[in-house]
């Protein structure tokens, strides 16, 4: 029973970090109809930049901002410059990103190296609360709460204000929402840098969790955020939370039990799904 | 003489003049040379059968199908290659022929994209349109996606005109609808007409003929015939040849 409701924890952390890089994918998509193979380099810039001012300060406020800042300064010179020249192109995106994703990746090791970094996890939110034979390690409910109250920012935003009222319009008929008189391409730079600054805040707060980060883990994870977005339904917030939790769980059951197969868990549940669902499991109605 | 040709440029009573019109789509050249105007404050119905390019012309007119020649004038200004929003902020009104419904917003939501910031003059619209069309209020928090046809089409309508727009353009607004949906949007077209200018995709003659005070027959691509609703009345070999009337 502790085994179980161990695994649980540990699968709804990784959802929630799942569903921090998911979210800004399932939006850029359902809004922008831009493939971002990307995301995963803003996951690991995310990760080096915030963990960089969190050795360098002391402080993991201060890597969280870092990691913030990194991704929004490269989400607005990506969709400025990469992503707006090949709008409407889907081919053309796909290469750009898939490029822009390794030169990510490789520019990583250019400025910090290329050996992995070791992560403490700060003093606050290190050991473990035991209730019984269950022990539950502070940062990773820390994980869950942060993803929890991000989800929860992010409705707020989407449900309770004119800007989400006009994304989530744009996501379900973008080009009605032009012909009531909107500037859709403004909201797709807005869509696209909370996008890239949810990406690189995963990537700091997954690195304590892992403690250790390295360059390739912006692919491993991305992969693990395409299942999520297909799952959940290309451009449903909510949608792509549940799925972020059943990756999660999936991911966190079967690399105990069985951890050759988790990967492959979870791509058939995607195929599976692409197959009897392709509108996904929680998919926005037109 | 067909009346499509007419030098309409120009002159004082046209809200639209579409001047030789060329759009393509993919590979194929679907609007080959689309000229029509469309006087203020009447309705003026494009007819033809299926694939004329009716339904082109009005996506031309709003900037959603490019215009690769031509000239679309509103209120004497070029339009042609500007955006769609852009267009839209002119002052023309949009209602698509799948009727763009948010279908997972409410009624409320739906059309409070369409209003946005404060303003009275949207709100005292707003009243009289829930008041033309008492369906959408009786509804009002239920999800878009989840109306029947015929409310969808008053959403629709509702949405366009919900800002002040001097031209509506409504594709085919009774597709699919009961019988007494088309007499309900008859009513709420012939309600609308008394505040602004409207042209109209309609296949069904019958409403084309209760609403319109002008007429527009597209045939392969070119405008063959306008003229006053009331004289295509009389004209039963028009009819025959171009909308398949026996």
């Amino acid at each position: 029973m502790d085994i179980a409701i161990n695994l649980i924890i540990n699968g709804l952390a990784t959802g929630m970090l799942l569903f921090l890089l998911a979210a800004g994918l399932t939006l850029i998509f359902g809004l922008m109809h831009v493939l971002n193979f990307a995301h995963g380099g803003l996951f690991v810039w995310g990760a080096y930049a915030g963990v960089w001012f969190y050795l360098w300060t002391g402080s993991f406020l201060a890597g969280l901002l870092g990691a913030c800042s990194a991704g929004l300064l490269l989400g607005l010179i990506m969709e400025r410059l990469i992503i707006q020249p090949v709008y409407g192109d889907s081919t053309r995106q796909i290469l750009i990103t898939l490029g822009v994703m390794l030169v990510l990746s490789e520019m990583v090791k250019v400025v910090w190296g290329p050996n992995q970094i070791s992560v403490p996890t700060l003093n606050l939110l290190e050991g473990s609360w035991r209730i019984g034979e269950i022990v539950l390690i502070k940062y990773r409910i820390f994980v869950i709460a942060a993803g929890a109250l991000v989800f929860a920012l992010l409705q707020w935003l989407l449900k309770k204000t004119r800007v989400g009222l006009i994304i989530r319009a744009g996501v379900i008929h973008r080009e009605m929402v032009e012909s009531l008189g909107i500037n859709v391409k403004r909201y797709f730079l807005l869509v696209f840098v909370l996008g890239a600054v949810l990406a690189a805040l995963a990537g700091m707060l997954f690195a304590p969790y892992s403690g250790v980060i390295y360059a390739e883990m912006g692919m491993e994870y991305a992969i693990l955020a395409f299942i999520v977005v297909v799952v959940g339904g290309l451009g449903s917030v909510s949608g792509s939370a549940m799925a972020a939790v059943m990756v999660g769980l999936s991911s966190a059951f079967m690399n105990y039990f069985l951890p050759d197969a988790a990967l492959a868990v979870n791509m058939l549940l995607m195929a599976a799904v692409l197959l009897f669902k392709p509108s996904g499991l929680f998919g926005a109605r037109g | 003489m067909n009346g499509c040709n007419r030098p309409i440029w120009g002159g004082t009573l046209m809200l639209l003049e579409v001047k030789g019109i060329h759009t393509m789509i993919g590979r194929f050249h679907i609007l080959q040379g689309v000229s029509f105007g469309v006087p203020r404050g009447e309705v003026t119905v494009l007819l033809g059968r299926n694939g004329a390019g009716k339904t082109t012309t009005i996506r031309s007119i709003m900037g959603l199908s490019p215009v690769v020649r031509g000239e679309v004038r509103f209120e004497g200004e070029q339009i042609q290659s500007l955006p769609t929003h852009v267009i839209a902020r002119k002052g023309i009104g949009y209602v698509p022929e799948d009727m763009g419904i948010f279908g997972d917003l409410t009624v409320e939501e739906n059309l409070k994209v369409a209003m946005g910031r404060d303003d009275p003059a949207v709100s005292d619209r707003l009243a009289w349109i829930l008041e033309l069309f008492p369906d959408l209020k009786v509804y009002w928090r239920r999800k878009g996606g989840q109306l029947s046809g015929g409310q969808k089409q008053m959403l629709s309508i509702a949405r366009a005109f919900i800002q002040n727009r001097s031209l509506l353009l409504i594709d085919e607004p009774s597709k699919g609808l009961a019988p007494i949906m088309v007499d309900k949007m008859v009513e709420g077209i012939r309600q609308i007409k008394e505040r602004t200018t409207i042209l109209l995709v309609e296949q069904n003659f019958s409403m084309a003929q209760a609403v319109g005070d002008r007429f527009v027959i597209l045939d392969g691509g070119r405008c063959v015939h306008t003229g006053p609703m009331d004289a295509l009345k009389e004209e039963k070999e028009l009819q025959r040849r171009y909308l398949g009337i026996a």
